[in-house]
């Protein structure tokens, strides 16, 4: 590829995953909705609200952009930016069909959980700068909770890539060709599990959304935040959540592999499921208290995920 | 003039512009930040120059764990009411002087290295830089000075985590 191609793919990229992650949030609200026997936006655009995506943008947009006195404007006004650019930039390293892939690297893997753990400098800005009580407390968990997760998110994360021997995305769904690696026998089911839920905790999602927590910190590090500001950092949540669906599809569920249809409505289907399932888990558990959160991470899954990316290693060397 | 070379020159401007800025910000986040950024932005070059893993690894270890340690740690000591750093620029003048000796005499010695010059005429060789010749390296030629250091790590984490808790204890009584 030439840089103006390369340019022009990754706007193209761009406004699809921005216009992808839009109606992500629509696809939350309805299935939320159904989870609870509601029915979810309905009014704008009939049928089943499927405006409401686009009057959400609009009326972000035209909000007043209120920056309060006592914060530090620049650094105020960077956490928003660096939230979004982190998150969107670890698209670029994942393949969306087997052969289309913005940046094809042979160090795939590790790039992107490199330009995952960046995001949450951003937070730290924005609860810093917003000089706020509750937004400083939200960043200090979400500050103990993604260093503590990068451990055992990083130890799940090798077992696709020993179990293929590559770190490059696309070696690691060639490798799924006989069986998905989810259905590898206990190493391949506890590593994608161990990997959901580090997953989870590292992009703030329920049960791990501590530094969010409505109830007790009332927002968190975007308390100060309102209007398109706001928006950035739903904009990077969401994105990041769409990344870590992909890269669950893509090392444990084949990827684009499967019959008959294309490989980009494959990996879109599997991407779904598992954005369903994170939903599905966001309205049947409770928010864990810190102290537990920290107890599943140093006592249970570092242990297990390391124990587990030994089994795989030897289960490799000795099989070869 | 190529687009690439452009995309360099902005590049280099960043990096120039942010390193100026750790050093000369007022608060101690900001300068982390920009720390970061010029991180960030030396790991672009890296990759420009081919070494990918290095680039890969300055970002996960530098950009990602220790800034993130250092911003970790300034929230922790730094209160809620935002100090500004009191920065007298006692000795500019001598630390002008002194780093722009260094930076010629880097230059100066780079530039006439027959090393970089052959290096120049014939750049990386396809087997540079990618994670397999470095794997192959460290784990087979380099493996018992690799497991001395990681046993060394080891040792340091186990240190740390005896006097932190001595530390407790003396608190407690």
């Amino acid at each position: 590829m030439t840089f103006a191609e390369s340019v022009s793919h990754g706007a193209i990229l761009l406004g699809a995953i921005i216009g992808v992650v839009t109606y992500l949030t629509w696809v939350e609200r309805k299935f939320s909705g159904r989870l609870q026997s509601r029915i979810g936006p309905y009014l704008v655009g009939r049928p089943h609200g499927w405006l409401q995506p686009i009057a959400d943008a609009l009326k972000l947009l035209s909000k007043e952009d209120i920056t309060p006195t006592k914060t530090d404007r620049f650094l105020f006004n960077l956490a928003p930016i660096w939230v979004v650019v982190m998150s969107l930039l670890g698209f670029a390293f994942l393949p969306l069909t087997i052969n289309w892939v913005l940046v094809n690297i042979d160090l795939g893997l590790l790039y992107f959980s490199a330009i995952g753990s960046l995001i949450v400098i951003g937070v730290f800005i924005a609860g810093w700068a917003s000089n706020n009580k509750y937004a400083l407390l939200s960043a200090l968990r979400a500050a103990a909770q993604i260093v503590a997760y990068e451990v055992p998110l990083l130890l799940s994360l090798l077992v696709p890539a020993v179990l293929a021997g590559s770190l490059n995305f696309q070696d690691i769904i060639l490798a799924q060709e006989k069986y998905w690696f989810i259905l590898f026998p206990v190493v391949g089911q506890i590593s994608g599990i161990t990997f959901l839920l580090a997953a989870l905790a590292e992009g703030n999602r329920i049960p791990f959304d501590l530094s969010e927590a409505e109830s007790e910190l009332v927002a968190g590090f975007n308390i100060e935040y309102s209007g398109m500001k706001f928006a950035y950092f739903y904009l990077g949540e969401y994105a990041h959540l769409l990344a870590v669906s992909i890269l669950v599809s893509i090392l444990f569920l084949g990827g684009p592999l499967g019959p008959l249809l294309s490989g980009g409505v494959w990996i879109a289907l599997k991407t779904l499921i598992v954005f369903l399932i994170v939903l599905w888990i966001r309205w049947s558990f409770l928010r864990l208290r810190i102290d537990q959160m920290m107890m599943l991470n140093w006592k249970v899954l570092v242990p297990l995920t390391l124990g587990n990316l030994l089994v795989a290693g030897l289960w490799v060397s000795l099989s070869r | 003039m190529k687009a690439e070379t452009i995309a360099f020159f902005i590049l280099c401007l960043g990096l120039v512009a942010s390193s100026i800025a750790v050093v000369i910000s007022k608060h101690l986040l900001r300068s982390a930040i920009f720390l970061a950024l010029s991180l960030l932005l030396t790991a672009i070059f890296y990759i420009s120059f081919g070494a990918e893993l290095l680039a890969g690894v300055q970002i996960l270890l530098y950009a990602g764990g220790v800034i993130t340690l250092i911003v970790f740690v300034i929230l922790l000591t730094e209160r809620i009411e935002m100090k500004k750093l009191e920065e007298t620029h006692r000795g500019a003048i001598p630390a002008l002087l002194a780093s722009s000796l260094v930076f010629f005499i880097l230059v100066y010695f780079t530039w006439t290295s027959p090393k970089v010059q052959s290096l120049a005429k014939s750049p990386s060789s396809s087997t540079f830089g990618i994670s397999k010749t470095l794997s192959e390296n460290l784990f087979q030629e380099w493996v018992l000075p690799f497991e001395v250091l990681s046993l060394l790590l080891l040792a340091a984490i186990i240190g740390a985590l005896v006097l932190a808790r001595r530390e407790r204890k003396e608190k407690e009584i």
